[in-house]
């Protein structure tokens, strides 16, 4: 029995991997650390671009929103500017008819 | 002068606050028992060589929680073990043979078989392989890492009994599959 345990315990003994096996375990360890630090920067990128379309959106509407005030504006002093000619050439014709 | 115990302890700490050189250190120090585990248990060298990088990976990442280097070899031959009887199981799922598994596993030519202790060794790993997992996996920490039964029940999370009597059946049935391998070839 003793015999037979001897011939497993040498069948069994250790060997070591192919040459290189080390310099391959640090090289995956230094991509899996260079890995979420990738990752970050993609989402920074993401969030980066996310919020550069959301100000553009804002902005355009801003100036939507401004435009439409100007426009607004222009009609109220074109509206009473009419609205005087109009006093005035109402005026102008009563005078006329009493003459 | 340091001893191997505090060289380890050193290499250790310095490896858990980034050191890589250390980290290489305790890689070189314990790939041949990492790689053999995997290597006796799968019979296929590339297989072993993935699963015991993997092994070293997941080590990297849980070096704070090694206390001391006898607890980091403890901790390397139980997750290699676990881990190469999950990849035995989930290979049975998916079939498939390498050239070096299959000239492990093909039989031998008696001349050769009757020729020397080498071969009768390379006879005896390929009887090995043929043991069902669990079994597998003891006698490999039996006899290659000359580990007690109890720890070997304690790393695999079983019963006492059961790696004994797992052990004494596994040695039965090694003998006589070698024996019948030894007539079959003189007869």
């Amino acid at each position: 029995m003793r015999e037979f345990e001897d011939e497993l315990r040498s069948a069994l003994h250790r060997q070591e991997p192919p040459a290189g096996f080390a310099d391959r375990v640090l090289s995956r360890t230094r991509h899996n650390k260079g890995g979420p630090r990738h990752r970050s920067w993609v989402a920074a990128a993401i969030a980066a671009g996310l919020l550069l379309s959301l100000g553009g959106f804002e902005y355009r509407q801003y100036e939507g929103r401004k435009a439409k005030r100007e426009l607004l504006l222009a009609l109220e002093i074109a509206g009473s500017k009419l609205s005087i000619a109009q006093e005035k050439i109402s005026h102008l014709s009563q005078r006329t008819i009493h003459e | 002068m340091l001893t191997a115990v505090q060289t380890a302890k050193i290499a250790l700490a310095q490896s858990a606050g980034g050191d890589e050189l250390a980290f290489a250190r305790i890689v070189r120090e314990h790939q041949a028992m990492v790689f053999s585990i995997a290597y006796h248990f799968l019979r296929d060298r590339s297989r072993a060589e993935d699963l015991a990088q993997d092994v070293f990976l997941h080590l990297h990442k849980n070096l704070r929680a090694i206390q001391s280097p006898a607890h980091l070899v403890y901790w390397l031959r139980k997750v290699t073990g676990h881990r190469c009887i999950d990849e035995a199981r989930r290979q049975r799922l998916r079939p498939s043979v390498s050239l070096t598994d299959y000239l492990e596993h093909a039989p031998e030519p008696a001349a050769r078989f009757a020729a020397a202790d080498p071969l009768l060794a390379g006879v005896l790993r390929r009887l090995i392989a043929r043991l069902p997992e669990r079994s597998r996996m003891i006698v490999i920490l039996r006899f290659q890492e000359d580990m007690e039964p109890a720890e070997i029940a304690g790393m695999l999370d079983i019963p006492l009994g059961t790696v004994k009597s797992n052990l004494h059946r596994s040695l039965a049935l090694l003998r006589g599959r070698l024996e019948r391998e030894r007539k079959g070839i003189t007869r």
